[in-house]
């Protein structure tokens, strides 16, 4: 075969939609920007897949990245990127849109235009184009990606893309031009559209403000908010890929948000306020897939699962439902409470994978800094139980280069790991066995929207001297393996995750000089995203080392993502005070949300 | 435990589905219709299913072979028309028996299978006669050995038991191989061909050959080659 996996470019696969009336109004082609194997596994595209083909005005497809092999095998015969449902080329349908996961996937969506023969960038579009847009979490700062995308959808997609698309239709319908759609669109809360400002830079290439162009824009862009999980469409039918996926299984989203307030979580503080599916729907779109899909798996998802009001009750039926058809169930984001572990142990039974920690930082101060509320006596009593229970190995998951942390906190991680194969051990009349730890740290990327949206990253150098100090400190610990990422790849992510619009130039040159497909070490190419901000005169520096000034403009100031400012700094400074903030079920902590949307956690375990 | 044979096609954009990519859709399918099926015994119980011969990808198919233990006895065409219901356009289900369960399953049973390959050749090319390549003393095909991942030669002529080529009213050529197809020997028909277009200098693209596999076939006692579904032992 020419390419690798064609499977992956035919689509026709059970439970995929054919609109074949053309009775819809607008046709959207749903873009992810990497690999059909990674963007088939995200669930959001099965929420608004179902959603959005549920409506009469839109009809929504499907794009992927072809990888490089088929990248060339279609520019070599002149063969559009195209829908997988009705082989449509891209450039045909009415709205392209994007979503933003993660930042080393941005290369990708240029690759995506281009072999659409689309043109880059709003100013040079015509009429014939179709409109760009994007959204996911990344939208929330799309400053870096602005020159490329006609609108971004900031918040929550369920109400406002299906939305967006019945306004456009209407838009279309009377024959308006993209302009005058633009100003009927922007309208809609979440909907940001960048060509309408201007960013102005000082004389240093730093950001002051940003200058309106359109004057009926908004001056800040709320976010969307969905007030009501149990309000929407969840998919009772997900598409079965015809080739192996990276998540092959029947998920349910349980609720959305935390009341956690990890000070380094975007996700944490932008997916605020905690709304909850209720159980009885929980259960219904959980069996529902799994009957319509026939997978062996169902993953319970949301960012704490065990916090879920009615976890108990829905795992006792959830379990009786799964068991005795060998059906798998995980759960990510577990905190290890006793029933939690009475759930692992049921529904691992003999089989029992690894159990993962993340304490995020080795030392109980920093741990205090970061307010991430897990005590060294908690993971131990939790590795104790573990073991009992019949576990060998245990996973931690790790931050390095976190605000005010010193060698010392670095040497705490060493510790835990030292600390759970010490009980293992006396548990195992002083035997190892076949028990392990593996400790995986990553390189902290400060992200806008958080407490931490300000503070300098580390440099490359300082995460490779890291690296090697803990290398050194965990050689000796038998039983215990160490893995951690690539450091400029870090420092990228966090110029991108703070950058401005100054970065634009900067993704569309390091595209141009071969870079795509970022986030797979294999194609990551360094010294051309290096030339790339070099020749654009962008000092990365600005983005990273040495931080923003708390109180400085922001280049993403443009979206109120809800959370107030007042609250991200009164954070930031009880962060270097190493004092914690409590779980928002305990004691609300006026974070600011209840402004636009109700918050139903406040305070309800008090 | 019951045992059941059921025959299926394999065509269009389904020649790009790989087998294991194959077996995935399959399981998904028997937990999908609510098939109680059998599973093996041990540590990582797995369902007792089989897809006869793998067939490599990108070739079309009249007649796969899928065994299916069950717990429960089920009436055999319904168990194709459930499974039909949660196939993709290009697979279906037709044919399908109860037989007896033996220990061995139809994989060890087939040794040949039958292929059409159909292409066509430049206007000023004529297809040759065949008998030449096929009287050479040795047939070799390149293949990349599965340790040092080296291209070796190979001496096939043992695998083909019958190379007949027919020449359509369009043009193209049709050829029609009876080669070797069993667990521990087995000739890629792809293999074949650039084998053949090599000695005859023919200028072909080997991925414009429109390959299709007819059906599997055991030997009987006489060793007569039998079409693998007139073997079976229907119950």
């Amino acid at each position: 075969m020419t390419v690798e996996r064609p499977a992956s470019y035919i689509g026709g696969e059970p439970n995929s939609v054919l609109k074949e009336d053309g009775s819809f109004d607008v046709r959207m082609a749903m873009c992810f920007p990497d690999t059909y194997e990674i963007g088939m596994s995200w669930n959001g595209l099965s929420i608004l897949y179902n959603i959005l083909n549920k409506t009469k005005h839109t009809y929504m497809e499907r794009v992927f990245a072809p990888k490089k092999d088929m990248q060339a095998a279609m520019k070599e015969r002149g063969l559009p990127l195209y829908t997988l449902e009705t082989k449509t080329p891209v450039r045909d349908a009415d709205i392209v849109g994007f979503t933003l996961q993660y930042e080393m996937s941005y290369t990708n969506i240029l690759s995506m235009l281009d072999l659409a023969g689309i043109p880059l960038t709003t100013a040079e579009r015509t009429e014939n184009d179709p409109l760009i847009i994007a959204g996911g979490p990344c939208a929330f700062n799309a400053e870096p990606l602005a020159d490329f995308f006609d609108a971004v959808l900031v918040g929550d997609g369920e109400e406002l893309l299906p939305e967006f698309c019945r306004v456009y239709a209407e838009c279309k319908n009377i024959g308006l031009s993209k302009h005058d759609s633009l100003l009927r669109l922007q309208k809609l809360q979440g909907v940001y559209v960048p060509s309408f400002y201007e960013p102005v830079y000082d004389n240093d290439g730093r950001y002051v403000r940003m200058e309106k162009k359109e004057p009926s824009a908004p001056d800040r862009v709320v976010r969307a908010f969905l007030s009501d999980l149990n309000s929407v469409d969840y998919p009772e039918c997900t598409i079965n890929p015809l080739t192996e996926v990276v998540q092959e299984r029947a998920v349910c989203e349980l609720f959305r948000g935390c009341t956690r307030g990890c000070r380094f979580c975007q996700a944490g503080m932008i997916y605020r306020p905690v709304r909850e599916r209720s159980k009885e729907k929980n259960y219904h779109y959980a069996v529902q897939q799994l009957k319509n899909s026939g997978y062996g798996e169902l993953s319970l998802l949301s960012l704490s699962t065990s916090d879920y009001s009615q976890f108990q009750p829905l795992m006792t039926d959830i379990i009786g439902y799964c068991k005795d058809k060998k059906i798998s169930v995980s759960l990510p984001s577990l905190r290890l409470d006793n029933f939690s572990f009475k759930i692992l142990d049921e529904i691992q039974g003999m089989r029992k994978t690894g159990l993962t920690f993340a304490p995020e930082a080795g030392t109980q101060r920093l741990r205090d800094v970061i307010n991430k509320n897990i005590t060294e006596s908690d993971i131990l009593g939790a590795v104790d139980k573990a073991i009992e229970l019949g576990w060998n190995s245990v996973k931690l998951y790790f931050m390095i280069g976190l605000p005010t942390e010193t060698d010392e906190d670095l040497e705490g991680i060493a510790d835990i790991a030292r600390k759970i194969m010490d009980l293992a051990r006396a548990k195992n009349n002083g035997m190892r066995g076949r028990f392990s730890v593996s400790v995986s740290v990553a390189n902290f990327v400060p992200k806008p929207f958080t407490p931490f949206q300000w503070i300098p990253q580390n440099t490359p150098e300082e995460f490779a001297r890291k690296h090697d100090l803990l290398r050194n400190k965990i050689r000796s610990i038998k039983g215990v393996t160490l893995h951690y990422h690539e450091s400029f790849v870090s420092t990228l992510e966090a110029v991108l995750a703070r950058g401005g619009r100054d970065l634009c130039a900067v993704i569309k040159r390091a595209w141009e000089l071969g870079c795509s497909f970022d986030s797979w070490t294999e194609h990551f190419k360094e010294d051309a995203w290096r030339t790339a901000l070099k020749e654009c005169g962008v000092g990365q520096d600005h983005y990273t080392l040495t931080g923003l000034p708390v109180g400085a403009p922001l280049p993403w100031e443009i979206i109120d993502s809800g959370v107030s400012e007042e609250f991200l700094i009164r954070e930031y400074n009880k962060s270097l005070k190493e004092q914690t903030t409590p779980d928002c079920r305990h004691n609300c902590n006026g974070c600011g949300i209840d402004r636009y949307t109700e918050c139903r956690s406040k305070g309800i375990l008090k | 435990m019951n045992r059941y044979v059921l025959r299926f096609t394999k065509k269009g954009n389904m020649r790009f589905i790989s087998h294991l990519d194959l077996a995935r859709l399959f399981k998904r399918a028997v937990r999908k219709g609510g098939i109680n099926v059998g599973f093996s015994n041990g540590y990582n119980p797995h369902e007792l299913v089989n897809i006869v011969q793998p067939l490599s990808l990108g070739y079309e198919s009249e007649s796969e072979y899928y065994e299916i233990d069950t717990i429960d006895p089920y009436d055999p065409q319904k168990l194709s028309a459930t499974l039909n219901e949660a196939m993709p356009e290009g697979l279906k289900f037709f044919d399908s028996v109860q037989t007896e369960r033996t220990s061995d399953n139809l994989s060890n049973k087939t040794s040949c299978a039958l292929y059409e390959a159909v292409f066509g050749l430049k206007s000023d090319a004529c297809m040759p006669d065949l008998t030449q390549f096929l009287d050479q003393e040795r047939i070799f095909i390149t293949k990349k050995d599965k340790k040092t991942k080296k291209p070796v030669e190979k001496d096939i002529k043992a695998f083909i038991n019958e190379l007949s080529a027919d020449v359509r009213e369009d043009g193209a050529v049709a050829l029609s191989m009876m080669l070797r197809c069993a667990s521990n020997e087995t000739l890629n028909p792809g293999k074949l061909l650039q084998s053949m277009f090599k000695y005859y200098n023919l200028d072909v693209n080997i991925e414009d050959c429109r390959v299709t596999r007819i059906d599997l076939f055991s030997e009987d006692a006489q060793g007569r080659l039998v079409p693998l579904h007139e073997t079976l032992r229907v119950l």
